[in-house]
């Protein structure tokens, strides 16, 4: 499958921490826990949008309920990871990996936003599994290694089977709107 | 006097008369098997799936699905028209009375992928 722009947020990570010059000592950015705090509710702000651009586009109805379980479950996520950060109190820091990741939606979104009918359900549910794909890898190899606070990892660690399983769910559609084609 | 304590003589009779007849009333329905009174089940939903994932149950016992999850649940019944207990936030739950006797597969709507089934017998 062709990856768009932004599609891998660990390839986005590795990019940055070669940029700063930290891969000589790790594979990945060296984050601290506000930082990490950041990129959480940025990964799940970008897919909460990109799930508002497909509930008002699609036509599928199996897409727009898939739309719809993203804007719910994403925001389920961040509501708790901003509760957690109130309690904490830490206040999440903007850094160049959240940068990257908007500046990588951004582009992915400019590709999938002219399409129509089909190929835009296609396109969105692709842009979906490999968008997961690379959080959940992310998850594993960058930001839960990278946290420091046990609450703030355990909610990370707490996430990942909702992931896996909108993985999953995207997956499935992936197979149905192609053998659809 | 005498009428009088005839009378009182005859109320231990009466009440004795009374106790037996409600001992004898008892013997004669015995008392309701446990396994015959309706159930409560619990299913957890956590990770991402249904815990346990198959549950057997007789008829008029009750299954109630607690969400443990951050992200919102349901239980559905795959065939309709059906029961569904409606989006479950985390830490609320959910029940419903198994009527109907035979397999009962079920799904969550806004998880597709989480599946379970009741065994109704």
């Amino acid at each position: 499958m062709p990856r768009s722009p932004g599609y891998s947020l660990l390839s986005l990570l590795l990019t940055f921490a070669v940029s700063t010059g930290s891969l000589a000592q790790t594979a990945a950015p060296d984050l601290s826990d506000p930082e990490v705090a950041h990129v959480a509710v940025t990964a799940n702000s970008i897919d909460i949008d990109l799930a508002k651009l497909a509930q008002s586009r699609t036509g599928n109805r199996a897409v727009k309920q898939f739309a719809t379980t993203m804007i719910t479950d994403h925001s389920a996520v961040n509501a708790q990871a901003s509760a957690l950060a109130t309690k904490l109190g830490v206040t999440p820091k903007d850094n160049a990996v959240s940068q990257s990741l908007l500046k990588g939606a951004s582009e992915a979104r400019a590709a999938i936003e002219p399409l129509k009918g089909k190929a835009f359900d296609k396109a969105y549910i692709d842009r979906e599994v490999a968008y997961h794909e690379a959080v959940i890898d992310a998850l594993d190899k960058v930001l839960v290694p990278n946290t420091s606070n046990a609450e703030l990892k355990k909610l990370l660690v707490d996430v990942r089977p909702a992931f896996e399983a909108h993985l999953a769910h995207a997956k499935k559609l992936q197979g149905a709107l192609g053998a659809a084609k | 006097m005498k009428r009088g304590s005839r009378r009182f003589a005859g109320l231990p009779i009466a009440a004795l008369a009374a106790i037996g007849v409600l001992a004898l009333a008892g013997a004669a329905v015995p008392p309701r098997p446990t396994e015959l009174v309706p159930q409560r089940h619990i299913v957890e939903i956590r990770g991402m799936a249904f815990h346990p994932e198959v549950l057997e149950v007789r008829r008029g016992d009750t299954v109630v699905w607690i969400n443990r999850d951050i992200v919102p649940h349901t239980a559905t019944a795959s065939r309709k028209p059906g029961w569904n207990t409606g989006p479950l936030l985390q830490g609320k739950s959910g029940r419903h009375v198994a009527r109907r006797v035979g397999e009962a597969p079920y799904f969550c709507e806004l998880h597709p992928i989480m599946v379970g089934k009741l065994i109704v017998r």
